[in-house]
């Protein structure tokens, strides 16, 4: 694996407490350099993105390289806030990776309609998630090559 | 006979023309005066043209011969008129007595009489006024014209001998001299045999006393009698009461002189024709009395003429009040009813019968003014050959209320299934988030810390680990079973046999671990969730892979095809009468028959979790799929011998069910 070369930005998006802090763990034993944000609803995702709201100074909220999606959330859901974000032409180079729970086949589909760029499911056992979590910082830090910010 | 008469005054010609010469000079000598002179002449032209048979130049001659004659007083032309209209009158009633047998006689008693009487005019008209000696002929040949006349005393006789009431002629002295033949019937006399020679043989002593000294004096008196008596039948000796009429008959004796008509009216028994249709009327009636539903009959103008028991009570109005009323007045005044009426209306005027053998419903009001919905059939039938509507009412009410009862009842129970799905689908996701937090923190204590914790506590956070992995099956088979309703998909065309290959395929581990085989035959294409044909499949061969006998390897078989269904609400051969027939067999340890409503029950099994893993879930949410698909599973088994799992669904889907998006 090749040596990381910057601090990279992820936003999380879960309203859930518990996932966060298993995601922040998990993430510390990948051993690549990452700044972990992480929003509690859709609504306060596209407050960070846009810079409104609590985010409105802008400084605090620098533009992620990765947005983690957890998709059942309070006041803005994540698949609201997906098409949101996907549907504008500012943001919509973010990569966002679907975490969530929901295995139903719906949900997936509707995610990929939106343009969500991978559909992950919260795995029950700490290892696997550990696993996810290299898995996927190698893949979008190291292995792609990622949108130019402007 | 004008014919018959004209026959022979033609052949008489000279005298006859003679007697009206006399006859137009005498009776008016002044307008004979007045007549041109070919008068006599066209008399004679008529009468022979009548012997030719030219109807039409006879008319218009006898037309002449009424204008000379009439203002002359001449009563010959109407005599001959007379006659002409009688001979009508016979050939009429002739043609009627097939139909008309009981009016037969006494009309043609009259006509006799009738015929005599103007038979005497034209004689007397003729001897005493228009004729001195010379007509003598003429005169005996009007008045006998004997072919005809015995052509008619055939005539008559036949015409006796079909009528039903006894006739006897017998001359003033009582001596019988012709019986027709319902009265041989009724006295007892063979057909041939000889008459006797006195009537009193034919009653008895009491009628014949009463005959002898009061009817026939009265006859001879007044020329009429009528009253009871008794005849007597010959052969058996019965006596029969009889409605009488005895009458003085001038013409039927061939010597000319009076004799006794007397015709005996039986008082018979009344006829089969009669019981049965007395019968009948009763057996209407107790119907019509015993129904429990009214009935209620109208005739052609729309009035009901019949209102029974049951209308009675159901509408609460007495017959009285209704009897003569139009529906629409007082039973069915609504609207719809108005519509009714004049459907009934036009059937009676057109015969449309567009109501006919049809329930129709209809809303009918009661005598206190409540409202209630009625079911109505309706028959027509003909009374004295007019139209007659009868129909069938139903109150309803009752069967509308459980009917709305049970439509409010099984909205209920639909919402709160639908509420008890939804529920459970809530629940079993939410349920999930917990637990799966449980395990997830679970294994990174024991990543974290395992090695801190001695032997028990490390067998604790596994059992914990394996507690919560048991839980989470059973969620996940919650929610899989409250999925094949709640997130069904649309019934699209669906080749069983991929299915049957992709569950396979997906299986591909299981059947190496297991070292098996799954055999799949001829399986067709039917209208079904592809996703839940799937789950369906993977169920049922999954378990049949997993229920082998130790150290025999499964070797399971899927096949089907399609059956004919024995339910007939598609026509025949209709492919929604056409079902399909799954089956997944294996030769694994089987069950005993009894455990076959428990296999398909939640959380049911058969085995302990040790020895065969499993929810218990699996048959129940296959079930279900069948169920949602409008079909059915069953099972066949016997421990060790195997289990064949049918499963029966359509092969179409008239109206598709249960599928939310």
């Amino acid at each position: 694996m090749a040596e990381f070369d910057k601090l990279f930005v992820i936003l999380v998006a879960d309203d859930d407490m518990e996932d966060c802090m298993l995601v922040r763990d998990a993430m510390a034993e990948t051993g690549v350099p990452h700044d972990l944000r992480f929003v509690r609803d859709g609504e306060e995702l596209c407050e960070y993105l846009y810079h409104t709201g609590e985010y409105a100074r802008g400084q605090d909220a620098p533009r992620p390289h990765l947005i983690l999606l957890d998709l059942k959330m309070p006041r803005k859901n994540g698949l609201e806030a997906l098409q949101q974000i996907k549907a504008d032409p500012q943001t919509r180079r973010i990569p966002v990776v679907a975490l969530t729970t929901s295995m139903a086949v719906e949900d997936v589909r509707c995610c990929y309609d939106a343009g969500v760029n991978a559909y992950v499911t919260k795995p029950v056992s700490y290892h696997t998630l550990i696993d996810i979590m290299k898995s996927m910082a190698g893949y979008w830090f190291q292995t792609v090559k990622l949108p130019p910010r402007d | 006979m004008s014919e018959c008469l004209a026959e022979v005054l033609s052949s008489q010609a000279d005298v006859v023309r003679i007697a009206l010469e006399k006859r137009l000079q005498q009776s008016s000598a002044a307008a004979l005066a007045e007549m041109p002179g070919g008068d006599a002449a066209a008399l004679l032209a008529t009468l022979a043209a009548r012997c030719e048979g030219d109807p039409e130049v006879a008319a218009g001659w006898a037309r002449e011969l009424r204008e000379v004659a009439e203002p002359a007083g001449l009563a010959l032309v109407d005599a001959l008129e007379g006659l002409r209209c009688l001979e009508s009158v016979v050939r009429f009633f002739l043609v009627r007595q097939q139909s008309d047998k009981r009016a037969l006689l006494p009309a043609l008693n009259e006509l006799s009489e009738a015929v005599e009487s103007m038979r005497r005019s034209v004689v007397t008209e003729f001897s005493d006024k228009a004729a001195s000696g010379q007509p003598a002929a003429l005169v005996r040949a009007v008045a006998v014209a004997p072919s005809r006349e015995a052509a008619v005393q055939e005539d008559l006789a036949t015409l006796a001998d079909c009528a039903q009431v006894a006739i006897c002629l017998a001359t003033l002295q009582g001596k019988p001299f012709y019986v027709n033949r319902a009265g041989r019937t009724l006295l007892g006399l063979a057909e041939a045999t000889d008459l006797p020679a006195s009537l009193h043989g034919f009653y008895s002593e009491s009628s014949w006393t009463q005959l002898r000294d009061v009817a026939v004096p009265e006859v001879q008196q007044q020329g009429r009698w009528s009253g009871n008596s008794q005849v007597r039948n010959a052969q058996t000796g019965d006596v029969h009461d009889v409605a009488t009429v005895m009458y003085l008959a001038k013409g039927l004796q061939t010597d000319r002189k009076s004799c006794l008509a007397i015709i005996h009216n039986q008082m018979r028994e009344p006829s089969q024709l009669e019981n049965a249709l007395r019968e009948a009327t009763a057996r209407k009636k107790a119907i019509l009395e015993s129904s429990l539903d009214p009935i209620i009959t109208i005739d052609h103008e729309g009035v009901i003429t019949e209102f029974n028991r049951a209308a009675e009570q159901t509408f609460g109005h007495p017959r009285s009040k209704i009897l003569g009323t139009r529906p629409s007045d007082v039973l069915f005044p609504s609207q719809v009813s108005a519509g009714q009426q004049n459907r009934i209306e036009r059937y009676l005027e057109a015969g449309e019968g567009s109501m006919l053998g049809r329930r129709t419903e209809v809303t009918a009001v009661r005598a206190d003014g409540e409202s209630f919905p009625a079911e109505m059939a309706m028959t027509i039938g003909y009374e004295q050959g007019a139209p007659v509507l009868t129909f069938f009412v139903r109150d309803i009410s009752e069967r509308k209320k459980a009917e709305q009862e049970q439509a409010r009842y099984a909205a209920e129970l639909e919402r709160s299934n639908r509420e008890l799905e939804q529920f459970a689908y809530v629940a079993s996701h939410d349920l999930q988030e917990p637990l799966r937090k449980i395990r997830t923190f679970g294994d990174r204590l024991e990543m974290k810390c395992g090695s801190m914790l001695d032997d028990t506590g490390r067998e604790c956070i596994e059992r914990m680990q394996n507690a919560a992995m048991r839980m989470q099956a059973l969620i996940e088979g919650l929610l899989t079973l409250s999925r094949v309703t709640t997130r069904g998909q649309k019934f699209v065309p669906c080749d069983l046999a991929e299915v049957a290959r992709e569950v396979v395929s997906d299986l591909e581990s299981t059947i190496e671990r297991a070292e098996g085989r799954v055999e799949i035959g001829k399986l067709p294409t039917i209208q079904a969730d592809p996703l839940q044909m799937r789950q369906l499949l993977q169920n049922l061969i999954g378990n049949a892979l997993k229920f082998h006998r130790p150290g025999t390897p499964p070797i399971v078989k899927v096949h089907g095809r399609f059956i004919q269904s024995h339910d007939q609400r598609g026509g025949e051969g209709s492919l929604a009468n056409e079902r399909c027939r799954m089956v997944v067999e294996d030769n694994g340890i089987g069950f005993e028959q009894r455990y076959l409503e428990r296999i398909f029950g939640v959380f049911q099994r058969l085995h302990p979790r040790e020895v065969y893993e499993g929810t218990g879930i699996g048959l129940a949410i296959c079930r279900r799929i069948a169920e949602r698909h409008g079909g059915t599973i069953a099972a066949q088994s016997e421990p060790d011998k195997g289990a064949a799992f049918e499963v029966l669904l359509p092969v179409v889907h008239p109206k598709e069910k249960g599928s939310r998006k």
